[in-house]
């Protein structure tokens, strides 16, 4: 019988897939997830979710990124992390949700929670110009934009009926060289 | 006095301000002055770090390296939601030197050594303070008052960082409290979540976050909760506002602040300015106990 002789085939490329980057990139090593669902269990915020934690790790494991960018959960996990410190092992799952919120937009994805996303860019946009917030500028910003009826109005209202509410901003002393740091940060990528 | 630096922080300055007076009154009456960070900028709790790892890191360490500049060490930060940021940052750099680098390109000319320990009220209470301090300030005795402390999320949780007291049932509010006088009950709630920003940005989640804590209250018979965050007291206070409004909902528990109950032990006058910031009134419960 003739023996085969190995074939040279093409190297095998080590696979990088979104766990892979989020170990490069955070450390956090999904693949230690055994889906204990401890982590879905104390989450305060499944009933807004569409994939709890647990799953959100699991999907992350088989590489289904795109779903998980397109997700609601990315934008309604309120990062308490309660899901992070019960983790047996030791997976931080709210900075990997973090992660993949910042991909969504690193990406241009459309935020499943609009309003959410839209928050946190007027939230930071008002900080860049300052330094610190303007409570009462972002929650009018906030609230046109997203046209919540005012008997609807949360906290921001009740705020400022209750005159509470600042009605002039502050800042810190150098404007400019405050800037600079969100410049840089954006020179970056956002990215360590 | 005893000076100890502070994080003042945007909703102190702010919305909360009734928190840096509690707080300010409260810690002169145990002989301790509370410094600010000069020329602090907001942390970006919690949209930088939701949004932009790096952004999320740098706001932080420009303000440790302002307060390490300033001599501000350890750092007393009251707002759990800076708390943790401050933390996470001053922890990640401390571990990284490429990290460090890094941000200190970012924030240039500041820099950042790493020094700062970032303290959140119960430490600075404990560590700081000192509980005898708090026992020899007392004039007052808060006669039993059944109370609830609320932890809320980040006192005791920031991944990678050891807690200063157990994370799922801390202890240490409810020790303060018995020490002037307050009966602390146990419940279940204390290191649940009450929403923090989420209640700015779509109120009926926090609401609902808030109401079972709401009920358990009453079931319990506690007359007031106590918190130690700005966003941890104003959600816990105006929804069940919202919910008395809009749905009749029994509920009228004052929330303190820790500080303002250990101030009153310790005879500040806050008047009434401070407590009509409140949405649930406390004067009541306070004139009851020969409080106000
Ligand atoms: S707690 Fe940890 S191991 Fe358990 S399911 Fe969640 S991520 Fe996986
Ligand atoms: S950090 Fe997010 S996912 Fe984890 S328990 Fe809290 S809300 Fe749920």
């Amino acid at each position: 019988m003739k023996e085969e002789t190995p074939q040279e085939g093409p190297a095998l490329e080590p696979k990088r897939g979104l766990a892979e980057e989020i170990m490069a990139e955070h450390g956090e090593d999904v693949y230690r997830c055994y889906q204990c669902l401890k982590c879905s269990a104390g989450c305060p915020m499944t009933f807004a979710m569409d994939y709890p934690p647990s799953q959100v790790m699991r999907m992350i494991q088989l590489g289904q990124e795109e779903d998980l960018l397109a997700s609601k959960t990315i934008w309604v996990c309120v990062t308490c992390n309660t899901c992070s410190i019960r983790c047996p092992n030791d997976i931080d799952i709210a900075l990997v949700i973090d992660s993949l919120r910042q991909k969504a937009l690193r990406k241009g994805r459309h935020p499943a929670k609009e309003n959410v996303a839209l928050f946190h860019k007027y939230f930071l946009d008002n900080v860049k110009k300052r330094g610190r917030t303007f409570e009462g500028e972002l929650l009018a910003r906030y609230q046109l934009k997203t046209g919540q009826a005012f008997e609807n109005a949360g906290l921001g209202l009740r705020m400022f009926l209750k005159g509470r509410l600042g009605v002039l901003p502050e800042s810190v002393s150098n404007k400019k060289a405050f800037r600079e740091i969100y410049r840089r940060v954006e020179e970056r990528g956002g990215k360590k | 006095m005893k000076t100890i630096g502070y994080y003042k922080s945007c909703s102190l300055n702010a919305s909360s301000n009734d928190y840096a007076r509690s707080l300010e009154m409260c810690f002169s009456r145990l002989g301790t002055q509370l410094v600010p960070i000069e020329d602090w900028n907001c942390c970006g709790a919690s949209s930088a770090h939701a949004t932009n790892e790096l952004l999320g890191l740098a706001l932080p360490a420009r303000n440790l390296a302002l307060a390490e500049q300033q001599g501000l060490n350890p750092l007393l930060v009251p707002c759990s939601a800076c708390y943790t940021r401050m933390l996470t940052a001053a922890d990640k750099i401390r571990k990284s030197d490429a990290l460090t680098a890094e941000i200190n390109e970012i924030i240039a000319p500041l820099r950042y050594m790493g020094t700062v320990q970032v303290r959140n009220i119960l430490e600075i209470l404990w560590t700081e303070v000192g509980a005898d301090a708090i026992l020899r300030a007392r004039k007052h005795d808060l006669g039993g008052m059944k109370v609830l402390c609320y932890y809320g999320c980040y006192l005791t949780r920031t991944p990678g960082v050891a807690s200063f007291d157990n994370r799922e049932d801390p202890r240490s509010m409810e020790r303060l409290l018995q020490m002037i006088g307050a009966e602390p009950l146990d419940w279940p709630y204390k290191t649940d979540c009450c929403g923090a920003g989420f209640s700015l940005i779509d109120a009926p989640v926090s609401v609902q976050l808030c109401e079972k804590m709401y009920d358990m209250a009453l079931e319990l018979g506690a007359e007031a909760i106590v918190a130690t965050c700005p966003l941890c007291q104003t959600n816990l206070d105006v929804n069940q506002d919202k919910l008395r409004k809009e749905k009749s909902a029994p509920y009228k528990i004052p929330v303190f602040y820790l500080t303002d109950l250990i101030g009153l032990s310790g005879g500040a006058d806050f008047g009434n300015k401070l407590w009509r910031k409140r949405f649930i009134d406390p004067r009541e419960l306070l004139s009851r106990y020969a409080l106000a």
